[in-house]
């Protein structure tokens, strides 16, 4: 019996040790932080704007680089080529950057605030929050800004905000962190922009609130004029070493992997690679522009296409120019539809060779697309052009005619192409034969400054397209075909199937003011 | 390990048979064969010393030998029969006998319920099935679990695409869980058993990968005694928070024999080949577009699976993809002789013996599959150890071990992943072979060739030749549990018990490989530890005559743990050594990751005059995984029974036994770990010099959890008629579940792609209806039973949270524009797509100018992936010694979005795909010989081909007049119209999954006891075994409706599924 209660006893001590309340820190990660540096989440987000393969190939290989006309032919272009609406194309950018680099941004801004030792990082950060955010609103239009990105204080279902209060708000944000940035504080020496350098930030602030300024020339000029004028005040970018970029590493691409510049590897990795589209080479050669003879090749392809041996591929541009010249493609027609042939021509070791079609079509130099190509944020040559639009379009003193602003902008752009590894090198002399030639003609200032604009941002998608629609130069002539669901090139990107289920109230609102959501409506800054 | 488990095993002899294995006086054995009325041998009928407690099965052909001592008495019983008692005499060593049908004693079956507690039937307030293991160790499934597939009323099983080394999807009476875990508790033996999935195929957008397999299918087939299946969540209330799905109980076979050793050897072999091939195919046409053939290398390389070429014609030459010509002719089946007749091998070796005091019983199982994929295999070695012994009068322990040891080669990518072989020839031209494939797949720098498949689907000899993935897991479960039996009323029972498996998954695709251009080395190395402590103190007593009562309490800590790292190796320098050593680029990342449940339950049973039961629990669980303030949740279940035939002394011929059953239950449930805050982590590539990081969190913390509630409600039946000739048994059950806690998708301009809240309410309904017969009278030398079952289940979703939009993704093809989704009033597991735009009459409306159907852009409910009804039919004739026995799986109703399919049209391959072909291909030789262009053809009206089927708006967009299409057009751009990324029409790729399969097949053949002892073994049969040999009906073309591509809750899509497998071959059971 003794022994019987002794095991009652021991018993009701199991029972009662089960029910203590605590747990300790066993419900906690002991694998991952709770507050990581934010300069980390900063870098992150510089790595990610371009490395992103799934935003830079469905967004600027598939549609945008094809829809202005530079490159198209292949199959994999003619989404954008020939208007063909894939709807998950034009929703990647918005569902992946909110998720990635926006939530991380915000993040970022709002622990650094107010924190002594981190004031030039939330500079930073606020810089690189704007410029996010300017690539999301000039491709979708009205968009979740201000409450976007804070779903871990409760902020679930952001509301859409005007495109309007959105710049207004940049404008104002970029003016603050410029002030900000003060060279006797924090340092945040491993950010991968400017390794810390702080009056390169401030440059970089003022030309971004400059290139956002531009936005606004038709739709709100006075505002427009005023930022301008600030931006220039405060000191833009005055040289090709001011040059923001995010200068990739040379290893192979994948989704996961945002270190190798994503749009090269967007257009490496494809079997059949852009060609040069006509609207683009008779831009070039219309000018005389030098840069047809650097930026222009025809290869003499594998058989089939090997991705990893893209730079391996023999130079085969000055037999084939020989013997039928640059054939570029056809707006709205495929590779394919336009076969091209030749006799034979000699290869470099001696031997004949007779190029097949594929051989022929002129392309991409591919050092422009190797892995580890800089991609370019914001150019110097864009602050020039974009002075020189300024200088024309409002009569502004912004430190030189427009003649003299294009001038730079157009050498600043042909010399930046030595900045990618195994880059071509635009001579002196070829510079200064063009200038020669090509002078602003009255009358058509704006055009050649915005075409030359066209030719200077190419790569960047987002960034060609945004200046297309804002200036109207260069006049691209649609063409649609059979598959095409638009007759017209569209304007902007539909919002996301993801975002209409999630957050449906706020972006009915939003489709409210644009009447449908619809890439042939333009967003509130693209006046016609 | 192996030498830990052996040693293990080895101490346990020692200690527990000493006797045994040095002899033991006094005693001897008393043998026999016990026989029914007709003189049949009688197998598995329990013999049972009274004095020893020592208890033996017959075997096969009726035979027993039990220890005893001069004086002792022996049982006989079995059920259905009367019993029967002898005395022991050393003077009478042989004793046989035959055993007559008892009415009463068939009442009185006992089955296992929750916490191993054996009770009659009669007893119970819910619905419990079981399963003998016998039923399922001849045709053996990989997966013990195929093998209930149905033959459990309200039990549905699914197997996934992954083939044999995946898991498989289980779900009782419906799911409870919107986006949770909807799968049952397996409890081995007493032991709760972690089912985790060693991971899966991904259910989101891009979900690609392979099925890693889940911890069920460790159980050797042949070491399984009996499952019980509890459905309801008063059967399970007492196991908690894991159980809220219901449990699967697997009790596994114990040393039953005579104190010899008994030596069993089970071996099942058989051939593997395709169960499902391509049935919809067209061979009139070859590669091409637009009904043209190719015109050069770059266009046939383009058009590799493209279908819509001119008609195949021998006398055609065509340059290939790869620059080589070749007749334009047919090659008939042209895919599926890229598969392998595989193999299955499966042997076990089971040792047993007992004593009065001692039993133990020991299995090595050794299993070798080849799967019809190339280079696919398993390999798996089971040892399980199991031994009871008592010491003293008051004292017993059973101990248990097994350790598992399985090796899986080259996992099948499964949906999206760019290695899935079942996608990746999906479509191939006619006129190529795959063959072709085999040896042109690299170049001679052995960089990987394009072949036309792109970024996304690469070549399967590529695949299965040069990438590689392995997973070995070793798994180790040991149990030890001991009774003290204080006295006849009060015992105390404690278990401990642990479960360890590692896992190592190692996937290498080397340099070249599209998306993996630098060559990468994936590893996963995780260690998953359960483990539990468990005390239950038992309490019986007799009041009275007619009061019985018993009351247990107890308690039970339950810890889990996984712990590992994830590692990706990318870019390699090293290129012969495919070891993490030679990569550049290193990502290792740990997890370690806890979870514990403490618990304390009480149970009390009243039984009154044995007609009328009250059972009544209430458990209290604690989770380490919920916010502090509601981590602890209560929960009670009430359930009765009452057998009516016995209190209203009913006793006809026609109705042999009634009984009436009632029960409610609540359940909680908990969460995932680490889901309450929010983490940051660096990513593991350095960049410029220097590590970047985010925040690592995918889910945005709740503000607020409360624990998961399921409540349900039980009635059914059981009535007997006949002698028992005929038993009915029906239930129905409602259960709601509220506060559920669920990871729903968030808006991603909140920054997160999910958040975790309490959402939403889901009900189940269903009846569960099961007869089984021995129609044939018993002076009938053929003997016939026969048993159908049928199951309806209704899962509805009565609301979600307003945090969550219209609907919730459960899972989706989204660039196929389809999602499988929670929609509130519809019911669980919608299928969600984009349908054709329709005028007020349902007709299809086209685009007048190109004759394409519109989009509705609005989501439409396209269908369900859950089934109407389910059901099954077991049947098993006997003739002297043969018995044919056979299992039929119906399932009904249930819908599915065929990606598969899908394609075959998009590229040309299905037969639908030729109508209008001739015509077309006539209209442009006309239009060409007129020299006019494709508009002025049309102009004119002369165009001809295909007709789309549909209306055309001839009035204004204001007032639409619909008219009936007749125009025609090329039926390449109609078809190709369905595979655009994003939105697709999915209407007319969602089929009926309904499906009447025959599960196995088996003929046995079992040797006469005469024979048996010529060849000096004491039993043996031979059985030819069929495994899924034929599907009777199904209406989806190309694939198995079996087809899902995980277990998830999203089911009801498929993408290129790999053939299901069929296995026949023979089995052979000998016991010396």
């Amino acid at each position: 019996m003794k022994q019987k209660i002794t095991y009652i006893v021991m018993l009701l001590l199991i029972l009662t040790s089960l029910g203590c309340k605590k747990f300790g820190d066993l419900n906690v990660d002991p694998t991952r932080s709770s507050n990581l540096d934010p300069a980390s989440q900063l870098m992150y987000t510089q790595v990610y704007f371009s490395g992103d393969l799934g935003i830079q190939e469905r967004t600027n290989y598939f549609m945008l680089i094809p829809m202005m006309q530079q490159f198209a032919g292949a199959f994999n272009m003619s989404f954008g080529a020939v208007y063909k609406k894939t709807p998950s194309y034009l929703w990647r950018m918005f569902d992946e950057s909110y998720q990635n680099d926006v939530v991380n941004i915000v993040d970022a801004v709002e622990r650094s605030k107010g924190v002594a030792n981190q004031t030039n990082l939330n500079a930073m950060c606020r810089i690189m929050k704007v410029y996010i955010f300017a690539r999301l609103t000039d491709t979708y239009g009205d968009i979740p800004y201000f409450e976007a990105g804070k779903g871990s204080t409760g902020q679930i279902r952001p509301k859409f905000d005007a495109q309007k209060d959105i710049y207004y708000d940049f404008f104002k944000e970029l003016g603050e962190a410029s002030a900000q940035l003060n060279a006797a504080k924090d340092r945040v020496p491993n950010e991968y922009f400017y390794k810390g350098n702080i009056p390169a930030w401030k440059k970089f602030a003022n030309s971004l609130r400059l290139r956002l300024a531009l936005r606004l020339a038709k739709r709100d000029p006075e505002k427009a004029k005023a930022e301008i004028q600030a931006a220039y005040a405060a000191g833009v970018f005055t040289s090709n070493a001011d040059i923001c970029m995010t200068r990739h590493e040379n290893v192979p691409n994948s989704y996961q992997d945002p270190r190798p510049n994503g749009i090269s590897a967007a257009w490496n990795s494809k079997n059949e690679m852009g060609r040069v589209v006509n609207t683009f080479l008779n831009a070039l050669t219309v000018t005389n522009d030098p840069r047809v003879n650097h930026l222009i090749k025809c290869y003499r392809e594998f058989n089939p296409v090997a991705p990893t041996r893209f730079l391996e591929r023999e130079d085969i541009t000055a037999q084939v120019r020989a013997k039928i010249g640059l054939v570029g493609a056809i707006p709205g027609r495929y590779n394919s539809d336009d076969i091209l042939s030749t006799t034979a021509i000699t290869l470099a070791n001696g031997t004949s060779y007779t190029p097949r079609s594929i051989d022929l079509k002129p392309q991409l130099n591919h050092n422009l697309l190797r892995n580890d190509a800089p991609f370019f944020h914001i150019t110097y040559a864009e602050v020039e052009l974009l002075l020189a639009d300024a200088t024309q379009r409002f009569g502004l003193n912004l430190g030189g005619t427009a003649q003299e602003h294009y001038y730079k902008g157009v050498e600043a752009a042909m010399q930046q192409l030595s900045l990618y590894p195994g880059g071509p090198v635009v001579t002196a002399t070829e510079i200064n034969n063009f200038k020669t030639a090509n002078p602003l003609v009255v009358g058509r200032e704006l055009e050649q400054i915005n075409i030359q604009l066209w030719i200077a941002l190419l790569l960047n998608g987002n960034e060609t397209y945004a200046n297309w629609r804002r200036s109207g130069f260069p006049v691209l002539v649609p063409s649609p075909t059979t598959e095409s669901v638009s007759q017209t090139i569209p304007r902007r990107f539909e919002y996301p199937l993801s975002e209409k289920q999630q957050n449906a109230a706020n972006v009915e609102a939003a489709i409210k003011i644009i009447g449908t959501d619809d890439w042939t409506k333009r967003v509130w800054w693209d006046q016609e | 390990m192996t030498r830990v488990f052996l040693g293990f095993i080895f101490l346990f002899l020692l200690v527990t048979f000493p006797k045994t294995m040095f002899g033991q006086t006094g005693a001897f054995n008393v043998t026999g064969i016990i026989s029914d009325e007709h003189n049949f041998a009688l197998p598995n009928v329990s013999v049972l010393n009274k004095k020893t407690k020592q208890v033996v099965n017959t075997n096969a052909s009726g035979g027993y030998s039990v220890r005893a001592s001069n004086g002792d008495t022996i049982q006989v019983s079995s059920v259905g029969l009367a019993t029967q008692f002898f005395v022991a005499r050393d003077s009478k060593k042989r004793v046989d006998l035959r055993l007559k049908e008892d009415v009463t004693t068939l009442n009185t079956v006992e089955v296992r319920t929750a916490l191993g507690i054996k009770r009659s039937e009669r007893e119970l307030g819910y619905a419990v099935t079981q399963v003998n293991g016998d039923d399922i160790n001849k045709a053996k499934e990989t997966n013990v679990i195929n093998s209930l597939a149905g033959k459990v009323a309200g039990l549905v099983i699914t197997s996934t695409a992954g083939g044999p080394a995946g898991s498989s999807r289980v779900v009782l009476r419906g799911s409870t869980s919107i986006t949770g875990n909807n799968q049952p508790l397996y409890v081995i033996d007493g032991i709760p058993m972690d089912n985790s999935n060693y991971g899966q195929v991904g259910t989101d957008q891009f979900g690609g990968g392979v099925d890693m397999g889940d911890a069920i299918s460790a159980i050797n087939p042949d070491d399984v005694e009996s499952v019980t299946v509890l459905k309801g969540p008063a059967a399970t209330a007492l196991y908690g928070s894991l159980a809220g799905n219901g449990v699967i109980l697997i009790t596994t076979k114990k040393g039953a024999n005579s104190k010899e050793l008994g030596i069993d050897f089970n071996s099942t072999n058989s051939i593997e080949t395709q169960l499902t091939k391509y049935d919809d195919v067209q061979y009139l046409y070859g590669q091409g577009r637009n009904q043209l053939l190719p015109v050069d290398q770059a266009s046939a390389f383009n058009s590799l699976f493209i279908n819509f070429g001119p008609r195949l014609d021998p006398g055609i030459n065509l340059v290939g993809f790869d620059g080589v010509s070749r007749p334009y002719a047919l090659v008939k089946d042209n895919i599926q002789n890229f598969f392998r007749t595989g193999s299955s091998f499966n042997n076990t070796v089971a040792l047993s013996s007992s004593t009065d005091k001692s039993n133990f019983r020991f299995s090595a199982a050794d299993l070798r599959y080849k799967d019809i994929v190339p280079t696919s295999d398993i390999k798996r070695n089971t040892y399980t150890f199991s031994g009871r012994s008592k010491f003293g009068d008051k004292f017993s322990l059973d101990v248990r071990a097994t350790y598992m040891n399985e090796k899986v080669n080259n996992r099948a990518g499964l949906g999206d992943s760019p290695s899935n072989i079942g996608m990746n020839f999906n479509g191939l031209a006619n006129n190529i072979d795959q063959e072709l494939f085999k040896t042109n797949y690299k170049t001679a720098q052995g960089d990987y060739v394009d072949w036309g498949g792109g970024q996304f689907r690469i070549n399967p000899y590529w695949v299965i030749q040069e990438m590689y993935n392995k997973t070995t897991k070793e798994r180790l479960t040991g149990s030890l549990n001991a009774t003290y039996q204080f006295t006849k009323s009060f015992s105390l029972n404690a278990k401990a018990a642990t479960d360890v498996t590692f896992l190592d998954y190692e996937s290498y695709r080397p340099k070249t490989t599209p998306g993996a251009l630098g060559g990468q080395l994936d590893e996963v190395n995780q260690r998953y530890t359960t483990n539990q402590v468990e005390a239950l103190a038992s309490y019986t007593r007799q009041i009275g005559k007619d009061f019985n009562i018993s009351a247990r309490l107890g308690g039970s800590i339950n810890n889990r743990i996984r712990k590992g790292t994830t590692s990706a190796f990318s870019n390699m320098i090293v290129l012969d050594a495919m070891s993490a050593s030679s990569y550049l680029d290193k990502s290792v990342i740990p997890n370690d990751i806890p979870r514990t449940i403490r618990s304390v339950y009480g149970l009390i049973t009243v039984g009154f005059k044995k007609y009328l039961y009250l059972d009544a629990t209430v458990r209290r669980d604690q989770s380490s995984t919920l916010p502090e303030h509601n981590n602890t949740y209560t929960y009670p279940s009430l359930s009765t029974s009452f057998v009516f035939t016995d209190a209203f002394k009913i006793n006809s011929n026609i109705l042999s036994f009634g009984k009436l059953r009632a029960s409610v239950a609540e359940v909680g449930n908990d969460t995932d770990p680490f889901l309450l805050d929010l983490y940051y982590s660096l990513n593991q590539l350095p960049f410029n010099g220097a590590l970047n990081g985010k925040i690592s969190s995918r889910v945005i913390p709740p503000i607020d959890l409360k624990p998961t509630r399921t409540r349900s409600f039980e009635i059914g039946t059981n009535l007997k008629f006949f002698k028992n000739k005929v038993n009915f048994d029906a239930a129905y059950y409602s259960s709601k579940s509220r506060d559920q806690i669920n990871i729903v998708p968030a808006a991603f301009s909140s920054g997160y792609p999910q958040q975790l809240i309490n959402a939403g309410v889901i009900a189940n309904h269903g009846i569960e209806l099961l007869v089984s017969a021995s129609p044939l009278s018993d002076k009938s030398r053929i003997k016939w039973d026969i048993s159908v079952n049928f199951a309806r289940n209704v899962s509805k979703v009565v609301s979600l949270s307003d945090r969550v939009g219209e609907y919730l993704s459960l899972s989706e093809a989204r660039w196929a524009g389809l999602r499988v989704v929670a929609k509130p009033g519809e019911q669980y597991g919608t299928l969600m797509g984009y349908d054709f735009m329709r005028d007020p009459d349902g007709n299809v409306i086209l685009n007048s100018t190109n004759l394409l159907p519109i989009i509705d852009p609005k989501m439409k409910v396209l269908g369900k992936g859950v089934f109407d009804w389910t059901g099954g039919v077991t049947s098993r004739i006997s003739y002297r010694n043969f018995s044919l026995n056979a299992s039929f799986d119906v399932k009904y109703g249930a819908d599915l979005f065929s990606m598969t399919n899908l394609f075959m049209h998009a590229r040309g391959s299905a037969t639908a795909t030729l109508a209008g072909r001739d015509e077309w291909i006539l209209s442009e030789e006309n239009r060409l010989a007129a020299k006019k262009t494709a508009a002025e053809w049309a102009a004119e009206g002369k165009v001809r081909g295909f007709v789309p089927q549909g209306v055309i708006n001839t009035g204004t967009a204001a007032n639409p007049v619909y008219t009936a299409n007749t125009k025609a057009m090329d039926p390449t751009l109609y078809w190709t119209t369905f595979a655009t990324d994003g939105s697709n029409i999915a209407t007319p790729f969602v089929y009926k999954a309904t499906y009447v399969k025959v599960r196995d097949l088996t003929f046995t053949y079992t040797l006469s006891q005469a024979l048996n002892k010529k060849l000096g073994l004491k039993g043996s049969s031979l059985s030819l075994v069929a495994r899924n040999p034929f599907i009777i009906y199904k209406d989806v073309p190309n694939v198995d409706p079996d087809s899902n591509y995980n277990n998830s809750n999203g089911q009801g899509l498929e993408y290129g599924s790999l053939p299901t497998r069929r296995g026949w071959g023979f089995n052979l059971n000998v016991k010396f």
